[in-house]
Formats: C-alpha cells, sequence, structure tokens
C-alpha cells in the first residue's frame, strides 16, 4: 500500500505517537485539569508539556495555546471570537471551506463583509510585494483582519507570511493564518510573521492523531476574543461565566488527552527529523511525480512551479474520480474531487471537474512516484 | 499584569524534562512537609499557570507541588494551586513577579 493522501491526514502515524496514545489511556487516562489525585494531576502535566512544546515550536507563549476538536473548529472560535458587527475581512483566492464558509455565513447574515485578494497564481512576477499590493486593494476603514492560508491545501503554493504579517502590523489589522498545511512542513515563527492568531491540526504535518487542533494567540491575555463554547474547565468552577484567562477560558469541557499526548510525541517526531529534511522528502516525491506525470499524454499539473508536499492534476477524458479508483485498485490512496477548496479550484480552474491530488509525507520515497505513474499510463 | 506578561519563561522541550524530574524530588519536599514544616499554597485560576509557576520554578532551583484546590481556597471555587515551603514564599514571589505572574492574580494561605 502507497499512502498519497496526507494532507487529508498524515499515514503512518510515528510508533512514538502510537504508543504514547496507549499508554495516555492505560497509564494516566484520568480527567486533566478537574481532580486533585495524582492520576489527573499526571493527565494535566502531560497536556501542560504539549502546550509547552507547541509554544516552543510555534515561538510563542504556552498560555495562548489553545487545544480545539481540529482546525476548522479553531478558525471558526478565531473568526466568531473576534469579529464584531460590521467588520471588515481580507481572505485569499486560495482559501479551504474553512475559512471560507464561516465568513460567507456571516456575511450572508450580514453581520460582517469580505474581500478575496488575487494570489497571483500563475503569474510570472508574483512575489511578496506584488501579493501585499493585491491585499492593499481591498483595504477599508472598516477592515479587522486578514485570514490566509500559509501554504494551499490543493497544490504546493504558499504565501509571503512575514511580509503579509509586516502589511499587517503596518495597518494596523489582526493577521490570522491557517496553517493546516503549513505545520510540520515549514517553519512558522509567530513572533517572527508577527500573526495575531495561527490555526493548526494536530494530525496532518505534526503527525498526531485526529481530535486535535490548536488556536495559537500572540496576546493571549487581551481577552479580544469571545468565548465560542462554555462549560466546565476545572476552574471558578462556582461562577456563572468562563473564567478571563487563557487558554483555560477557551477549552469548555473534556480535553482529548489521548489526542494531546499523541500529538506531543508526534511534534518531538518532526523535530528529530527537522523540517528542512522533511521538505526535502516531500519536495524529493513531487518532483518524481511531476516529471513523470508530466510525460503522460493528456496529464494536466496545475501550479507545477510550485514545488512542495502537494501535486495537483487531471487527466483529460478520465474523470477524477476514476482515476483516484484505479489507483485505489492498485494499493495506491489518492483523493480526487474538490478538496474542500471551493476558492481554490475557482483560482486553479479545476472547479469543473475537480482533479487528483497527491500529497506527501516524509514517509513516501520518490519511487512512490514511479508506481503511480506506472498505473496511470495504463488508463 | 499585562505588561508584564511579556518577560514570561517558556519552556523548551529539555526543561520540560527537568520539571518532570523535579516533580519526583518535590514529593520529598511534601513529605517533609507532613512532618511539620509550615506549609504555604499559591493559588492560580487555571492549570496550565499553576504549572508553568512549578516550571519557572524548577528553574531557579525552588521545588513545589502542583495542587488542585476546592471552593474552601477560593470565593470562584476550585482552581489549581502550588504548594511549597512557607520558608520559600519571599523567594517565590519574587520570581513569579519577575516572569510576570503578578502579585494580585496570586492569594496565599497558610495551611498546618
Amino acid at each position: 500500500m502507497i499512502y498519497l493522501d496526507n494532507a487529508a491526514t498524515s499515514f503512518p502515524k510515528p510508533p512514538a505517537v502510537i504508543n504514547e496514545v496507549i499508554r495516555s489511556m492505560r497509564v494516566y487516562g484520568a480527567n486533566p485539569g478537574r481532580s486533585g489525585h495524582h492520576l489527573s494531576l499526571s493527565a494535566a502535566n502531560k497536556v501542560y508539556e504539549c502546550r509547552s512544546l507547541l509554544g516552543e515550536t510555534f515561538n510563542c507563549d504556552e498560555n495562548g495555546v489553545i487545544f480545539t476538536q481540529n482546525t476548522t473548529y479553531a478558525i471558526n472560535l478565531l473568526l466568531k471570537g473576534l469579529l464584531r458587527r460590521g467588520d471588515h475581512v481580507i481572505i485569499s483566492d486560495m482559501e479551504h471551506n474553512s475559512v471560507y464558509r464561516p465568513l460567507y455565513k456571516m456575511a450572508k447574515d450580514g453581520f460582517i463583509s469580505f474581500s478575496v485578494f488575487d494570489t497571483l497564481m500563475g503569474l510570472k512576477n508574483r512575489d511578496a510585494r506584488s501579493i501585499c499590493t493585491e491585499v492593499a486593494k481591498h483595504l477599508r476603514p472598516s477592515t479587522r483582519l486578514l485570514i490566509c492560508a500559509a501554504s494551499s491545501n490543493i497544490c504546493s503554493a504558499s504565501l509571503p507570511i512575514y511580509e503579509l504579517g509586516a502589511f499587517c502590523k503596518r495597518h494596523g489589522i489582526f493577521f490570522a493564518l491557517d496553517a493546516a498545511q503549513a505545520a510540520g512542513h515549514t517553519e512558522i515563527d509567530m513572533k517572527r510573521c508577527q500573526a495575531d492568531a495561527i490555526c493548526i491540526p494536530a494530525h496532518k504535518g505534526l503527525f498526531g492523531p485526529m481530535g486535535c487542533g490548536v488556536l495559537l494567540l500572540s496576546s493571549p491575555k487581551d481577552n479580544r476574543l469571545n468565548t465560542l463554547a462554555e462549560g466546565g474547565n476545572g476552574a471558578a468552577s462556582l461562577d456563572g461565566t468562563m473564567s478571563l484567562e487563557a487558554p483555560e477560558r477557551y477549552e469548555a469541557g473534556t480535553l482529548p488527552l489521548p489526542s494531546i499526548a499523541g500529538l506531543c510525541e508526534g511534534i518531538k517526531f518532526t523535530k528529530k527529523l527537522t523540517l528542512p529534511f522533511i521538505a526535502e522528502r516531500e519536495r524529493a516525491c513531487f518532483l518524481r511525480a511531476r516529471e513523470l506525470i508530466s510525460s503522460l499524454d493528456g496529464a494536466k499539473i496545475y501550479a507545477p512551479e510550485h514545488e512542495g508536499a502537494v501535486l495537483l492534476f487531471e487527466m483529460r477524458n478520465v474523470p477524477s474520480d476514476a482515476v483516484a479508483s484505479t489507483l485505489d485498485k492498485a494499493g495506491i490512496c489518492v483523493r480526487a474531487g474538490f478538496h474542500c477548496a471551493a476558492l481554490g479550484h475557482r483560482t486553479l480552474g479545476t472547479s469543473e471537474n475537480g482533479a487528483v491530488r497527491l500529497s506527501f509525507s516524509p514517509f513516501n520515497k520518490p519511487s512512490d512516484a514511479d508506481a503511480v505513474y506506472n498505473v496511470l499510463k495504463m488508463l | 499584569m499585562t505588561h508584564a506578561y511579556k518577560n514570561q519563561h517558556i519552556l523548551s522541550s529539555k526543561e520540560v524534562l527537568k520539571l518532570q524530574e523535579n516533580k519526583k524530588n518535590s514529593k520529598r519536599t511534601q513529605t517533609r512537609g507532613a512532618h511539620g514544616d509550615k506549609r504555604c499554597t499559591t493559588l492560580f485560576s487555571s492549570a496550565t499557570s499553576a504549572m508553568k509557576a512549578q516550571g519557572i520554578l524548577a528553574l531557579n532551583g525552588i521545588q513545589v507541588n502542583v495542587i488542585k484546590t476546592s471552593g474552601s481556597h477560593r470565593s470562584s471555587g476550585c482552581g489549581f494551586g502550588i504548594s511549597y515551603a512557607c520558608t520559600d514564599n519571599d523567594e517565590i514571589r519574587r520570581i513569579l513577579d519577575e516572569h510576570g505572574m503578578s502579585a494580585d492574580t496570586l492569594s496565599r494561605e497558610r495551611q498546618r
């Protein structure tokens, strides 16, 4: 079996991740942050270890590390907690539905408005400055937030997050990153890119289990963010309101301890491999796949100039679902269709038929691309 | 409180491991307390803050235990605290203040 659907979730997981998930359930599986017995404190300590590790990895304070169910929930918490009636938001034309849909609904309800900036996909003069110029075209007095994907989920294009962060600071707007496809693949330094918030998944590039996402806040004590859900969090239990202090303020209900414990080991795994090694391995797979698939009659690769962990292509006259199904029969797991990215597909011109996505991890080898090619050439 | 926050310390993974090692040692401190040393408790509104304080203090050579506190300790109900020998009280106050965990978030009680 060859797994090339790592942009959906990474597989396989490192043995240390699996072992720690099991250990969290066998050895210290109490509710973290609730009781005072040693098992609950051990569980709370594991949660804190993971917060610290995330803080160290993304250069933010551990009080700003908020655990959520997934990245989408983290993005919803950010958008619905931050935005006020009449606010304006700027997003890119490559956004995932996790950003697009909440904003679309909020705009449809007449609560906010949003604009989409051109990321200049396919243009030769695509650089940080020209992208910032595109963003500037959408600035309004009511613009409160720029939120964008650090890396696309349908191709290997990324945005100049450091320049965009500086741009946002210059214009006094909140800067947030959807790092679902960037975390664990490229370095993201929260302070250096001047991001106010970053949303990341546990289960993709950081190799944790599903069931956990993270919202990172650069200023967890300023309480600009309203809560999205309220409930028990083990603190100030006699009060009717959530405590004012992050991260617990935003963590209503029991935390997914096994997922957090696994994430902790996943982060250690990526640190051990190092991000340059991971990026280079993924790029090597991409380059081999691009070389082979582009040689096939009827194959079209989208945004081929962006080299990284994701390659999007289609085969003329063969629906993407059929391509994926044929690959699956040969033991190769890929994703076909629209990849939850309405805006991105419109931008790349694949919104009618969808496309096939290969997404790599450091567990893949360039020879995996050969296996894909051998199936595709038989179509 | 907000301004001092910038100075707070972020633990590296090595420091977390050191913290875990220190936690083992801190159990011995608690045992001595059970034999008559006066124990003090500093209260925090969250487990994260209590564990953060524990890590900062461990790096400064002071062993404390994180404890869960009940409603009898604070008017708003349960929370978390650190428990330590009262002889360390002033030093702990100074270190936590230095790291932006300012005194207005803390209250101290004496236990026998």
